[in-house]
């Protein structure tokens, strides 16, 4: 056992790739004389291996739709707008690590999923990693009809649209996910959001999503501050 | 735990799971191999020299340290190019890489009873505790993404966690299947 509950979740945050900057420094330090912790350490690296192996915890991203598209062709002189947008795309369309793992980890564990919708969620999004989006999407669109409070139904078929370049429908599914979602789920949802309305050159709107995700002051704070800043200029000098 | 003699294969197959998310976290998919082969290198060659590692759990704190120290320099300088087994001293590098070895005497290495083992202790906690263990470490899940994958309180995912591995532990300290 930790010598407390805060040390006990640096651990597991630290087994995860999560814990960062001087507090990596800090737990090591510490477990050079504390022995509870050491053995908890232990403990997270023996059970860090029973999950699914690190290849699929993390796997190659799919190219990022978003990122692929020419984006937000505002009305500025052709060389400062492309500069301008591939700070804009480039600079942030990645979320932060952590949850970019979640992302990419988009099979749900079968031992949380369990009949109903679940199980036909989990068909969808393992077809997403295989590749296959247009069934993805198909089916992922026929649960969210089904019930339009189905969140994750929503937000990952929102991805798959994007994976096709249905910009216009990802704009629809990623919005039905804002609305139907809370938490981490919503801050992703606005996220893909934001990048979708720049990539179909709807800046006010792009803007509009990233001063809600700001507003949430969540994981994604920093990331959707930095395109905003980079957006702003273009916006000011657009007649949109 | 244990000082004297340390069990290379035994070691890195303990921690290269973590060792590769912390990479992973710490810099980038890419460079993660790459960093967590320099830091077992850099643990090997320092067990070469004198004073040796006094246990184990020093020799995993240098490993990390190295870990953690190699990404950040990467980061400050991304042209770095990652050290190869053929620039390492012969004398200190393996006949291959620590993680082959590793995975080539993991059938019969301790790791690998430990593991089984552990394996046996997590199927016998109850389904809430087992799933919330396997979501947090062996996913690497925030507590908060558990949360929202599973719809479970966020205290009630901590004490599920905490009440696990305490049973975890006191079956392994009467069974001795996670030795130190």
């Amino acid at each position: 056992m930790a010598c407390n509950h805060q040390r006990s979740e640096q651990i597991a945050d630290f087994s995860a790739g999560h814990l960062r900057g001087d507090l990596v420094d800090n737990l090591l330090d510490h477990l050079d004389g504390c022995e509870p912790c050491s053995q908890e350490f232990d403990l997270a690296a023996d059970l860090a291996t029973l999950g699914a192996p690190v290849a699929e915890l993390r796997p190659v991203a799919t190219p990022d739709p978003v990122r692929r598209r020419p984006l937000l062709r505002m009305v500025l002189p052709a060389a400062a707008a492309a500069a301008l947008l591939l700070t804009i795309v480039g600079r942030g369309s990645d979320p932060p690590v952590s949850s970019l793992a979640s992302l990419e980890a988009l099979h749900y564990p079968t031992s949380v999923l369990r009949g109903g919708d679940d199980d036909l969620r989990r068909a969808a999004m393992e077809r997403y990693q295989a590749g296959d989006f247009e069934r993805a999407a198909a089916e992922l669109g026929a649960l969210a009809q089904e019930n339009d409070q189905d969140a994750l139904a929503h937000f990952y078929g929102g991805l798959a649209l994007l994976q096709l370049d249905r910009m216009t429908d990802a704009q629809t599914a990623l919005t039905a996910a804002v609305a139907a979602s809370e938490g981490l789920l919503r801050e992703r949802a606005l996220w893909y959001l934001a990048n979708t309305e720049l990539a179909l050159e709807q800046g006010q709107r792009a803007q509009t999503t990233l001063e809600r995700l700001i507003g949430l002051d969540g994981e994604y704070v920093l990331d959707a501050r930095a395109k905003l800043d980079a957006l702003r200029p273009l916006l000011d000098d657009s007649p949109e | 735990m244990e000082s004297g003699h340390i069990d290379w294969d035994s070691f890195f197959a303990r921690y290269r799971a973590m060792a590769l998310r912390c990479a992973t976290g710490w810099s980038d998919r890419a460079s993660a191999d790459d960093l967590v082969q320099e830091a077992a290198q850099a643990v090997l060659e320092r067990a070469r020299r004198e004073p040796p590692f006094d246990s184990e759990g020093h020799a995993r704190n240098y490993f990390f340290r190295t870990l953690h120290n190699r990404a950040a320099e990467r980061l400050r300088r991304p042209g770095r190019r990652s050290l190869s087994l053929d620039e390492v001293d012969d004398s200190v590098a393996p006949t291959s890489s620590p993680w082959q070895a590793a995975s080539a005497a993991e059938d019969e290495s301790l790791a690998s009873v430990r593991q089984s083992a552990l394996e046996e202790l997590i199927d016998q906690l109850r389904p809430a505790q087992r799933d919330a263990i396997r979501l947090r470490y062996g996913e690497g899940l925030t507590l908060r993404e558990i949360s929202e994958r599973t719809g479970t309180p966020l205290s009630t995912l901590g004490e599920r966690i905490q009440a696990g591995l305490k049973k975890i532990r006191g079956k392994a300290g009467m069974t001795g299947v996670t030795p130190n």
